[in-house]
């Protein structure tokens, strides 16, 4: 639904150069869901990094976690997450030609913002995490 | 229940201190019937002094270890140890009422005139010199100085007249259960001579009443177990004049090195003092450490043969505990009683206090209708002169054995947990792995009770740590192995927090143990965690850590070789 409301926006404009090739709809839908995939593999990874290390932590001083160390541990995943588009973007001949890089910055503050809302929204399903983080 | 600790003395008061710090520490005497705790929780303590020096530094140090105590009451509640009354109750058998409450010497004392007087018979049974002593600030290692003048104390308590009311406290003391236990040297003056009268003074009212009393009558005896200076200097002699009061004086003098180890003492009194103490010292009126031992061995008789079995009073105390050390440990610094008198905290005087923890906790020592004088500590080298803590002897509570030296672990480990283990610079809802303790302060005003909590656990933490380093530490006492203190310091300090570290991924067993002496206690931090006391009501602070302390307590233990 999100994806279709997309296509009939002007909102995938924005994650392209040109316009003027045919098929460029598909190029920006595609670069969206790389960005959208990437974000929630990293929110994953990242989730599961600080239940690792919470379940590794060798005392309370470790297992508690204060507000600024989850901050850090989340924006610690933006930079992965800018490699990986990077990567993705300059692997892939139509991202790089027809999104461009105003596309990749513009892809890349999408999928950080969709990271943060993932792990924000991760937090909600323990109690425990949720107290974390708000 | 009310139990009464009578400091006898000096050496009385020294044991009162090291029970106040026992019991800051934790030394339990029963076993909670409503959380099932090991505890001292519950009852009342208070102290009495018995002691003609005012200015006594024992007495001094003991009302400073009490504010100590009161300060930790109020940090964590009364549950965590017993409540002991902030104000020592202090006797002075020089203060009599009536007609003989006048002066400090024997003579002023004993011949106050009228039909009374007992002028007449004095120079039969005392030397002028003694009748003439000031002895307000001790009987100086002569008890039959002080036996007059006890037995005139402990009659005057009877007397409703009496300066203190004392007869209307004995008289609702009759009312209550008490405990009493007596404390005072066997070779010294005002313990040597006050603790029988004492002793019978408490039984025989406790006979009055045909044993409708309640109360237990326990006692004491501290043997030599440190010897004091010998005498800067003697008569030789000669009769003690103004001149050779002044001629001695000069030894004081602080170009001589000799008298480096007197100084303090004469320096710290006024004029007219400074020539007393001379003149005492003259007068051979002084703790004389040669006679020491010989003074214990004619107290023990005295005791044998007058006190213990009477034949008016049957048992005088109920327990008596006799504590002595084999080679008694020598001061460093002298003193003739007074402020000056400021002896460091000796183990021998924590072995007595161990010994009123087991009166008090009601346990008995076996033999019946006899006396039975338990040697605790096995044969060492160094006869007892630097002590470990293994080295100290279990009470009992009930069934239950008490081995101090893990009280002093469990204590140590409390200690390092509040202090180090608890993440307080995090909000409390973020915590985890302490959910117990957590729980409570999740709610609207829980982060302000959390720092409130959080400084006086801290506090508390200080406290029951400054008291064992006080009793161990040999910068400050005597009789202690300077390995003790050492790591009694680093169990409680942060550099312990390996101890605690879980042992697995999953396992939350600990991967090493707190090691003091032959005592251990494995523990992890996630594991103390999940301890908290059930109810529903609030629970204190001191509820909280009296529940960790007894887990601690409780731990199984890995004999340690040693």
């Amino acid at each position: 639904m999100l994806l279709l409301l997309l296509q009939e926006s002007r909102i995938l404009r924005m994650f392209v150069n040109s316009t003027d090739e045919s098929g460029w709809e598909d190029t920006a839908l595609n670069w969206l869901v790389a960005a959208l995939v990437i974000s929630v593999i990293f929110t994953g990874v990242m989730l599961l990094v600080k239940w690792f290390k919470k379940k590794a932590a060798r005392n309370i001083l470790q297992r508690t976690w204060s507000g600024s160390r989850t901050a850090v541990l989340i924006l610690l995943g933006l930079i992965p997450i800018v490699l990986t588009l990077v990567i993705v973007w300059y692997g892939t001949r139509n991202f790089f030609n027809y999104v461009g890089v105003g596309g990749l910055l513009k892809g890349i503050v999408f999928s950080w913002l969709l990271y943060v809302l993932f792990m924000f929204a991760g937090h909600l399903l323990s109690p425990q995490w949720r107290r974390e983080i708000f | 229940m009310r139990n009464i600790f009578v400091a006898i003395g000096g050496s009385g008061a020294k044991v009162a201190e090291a029970l106040v710090r026992l019991l800051a520490i934790g030394f339990p005497i029963t076993r909670s019937k409503e959380t099932n705790v090991l505890t001292s929780a519950g009852g009342t303590l208070e102290f009495w002094v018995v002691d003609p020096d005012t200015d006594s530094a024992a007495t001094t140090d003991l009302n400073s270890c009490i504010k100590a105590y009161k300060s930790l009451e109020g940090l964590l509640g009364e549950k965590w140890a017993i409540s002991i009354d902030k104000d020592v109750r202090l006797f002075n058998p020089l203060d009599l009422p009536g007609v003989n409450n006048d002066g400090n010497t024997l003579r002023s004392l004993l011949s106050a005139g009228g039909t009374q007087s007992t002028e007449d018979f004095l120079d039969v049974f005392y030397k002028p010199e003694e009748l003439d002593i000031e002895i307000n600030r001790g009987f100086y290692q002569k008890p039959f100085i002080g036996a007059a003048v006890m037995a005139m104390f402990a009659e005057s308590l009877t007397q409703g007249t009496g300066t203190g009311g004392q007869k209307d406290l004995f008289n609702q003391l009759k009312s209550e259960q008490a405990n009493f236990f007596l404390c005072g040297s066997l070779h010294g003056g005002t313990g040597a001579s006050g603790l029988p009268v004492m002793g019978k003074f408490l039984r025989s009212e406790k006979r009055a009443e045909k044993g409708d009393v309640r109360w237990q009558i326990g006692a004491c005896l501290l043997g030599p177990y440190r010897l004091p200076l010998g005498p800067p200097f003697g008569a030789d002699g000669r009769l003690v004049t103004d001149e050779l009061i002044e001629e001695k004086s000069k030894f004081f003098d602080a170009k001589n090195e000799r008298s480096k180890p007197y100084r303090r003492a004469y320096d710290s009194l006024g004029e007219v003092e400074r020539k007393q103490l001379v003149k005492q010292v003259l007068l051979g009126f002084y703790a004389n450490p040669d006679e020491i031992c010989q003074r214990a061995h004619q107290g023990l008789l005295f005791y044998h043969n007058n006190v213990l079995n009477r034949r008016d009073l049957g048992r005088v105390f109920d327990d008596v505990y006799v504590v002595s050390k084999p080679q008694p440990t020598q001061l460093t610094e002298w003193s003739n009683g007074g402020k000056s008198q400021a002896n460091p905290l000796d183990s021998a005087e924590v072995v007595a206090a161990l010994t009123s923890l087991n009166f008090f906790a009601g346990s008995t020592v076996g033999g019946g209708t006899e006396y039975i004088v338990g040697a605790s500590t096995e044969e060492r080298d160094d006869k007892l002169q630097s002590m470990d803590l293994y080295d100290l002897p279990y009470y009992s509570i009930g069934d239950e054995i008490v081995d101090p030296e893990r009280t002093f672990l469990a204590s140590s480990i409390l200690v390092h947990f509040l202090s180090h283990e608890i993440p307080w610079d995090v909000a409390a809802k973020r915590w985890s792995g302490i959910d117990n303790l957590r729980r409570g302060y999740l709610h609207r005003a829980g982060e302000k009770a959390k720092r409130s909590d959080a400084t006086a656990y801290k506090e508390a933490a200080n406290l029951i740590g400054e008291s064992m380093r006080s009793m161990v530490d040999t910068s400050k006492t005597m009789g202690w192995h300077a390995q003790v203190s050492r790591i009694l310091d680093h169990l409680m300090s942060e550099q312990s927090i390996e101890n605690m570290e879980k042992k697995g991924f999953s396992d939350d067993e600990p991967k090493a143990k707190f090691v003091l002496g032959r005592s251990s206690i494995a523990v992890s931090s996630f594991q103390i965690g999940r301890w908290y006391p059930k109810g529903e009501g609030a629970i204190s602070r001191g509820e909280y850590l009296r529940m960790i302390w007894s887990n601690l307590y409780a731990l199984k233990q890995d004999i340690v070789a040693n």
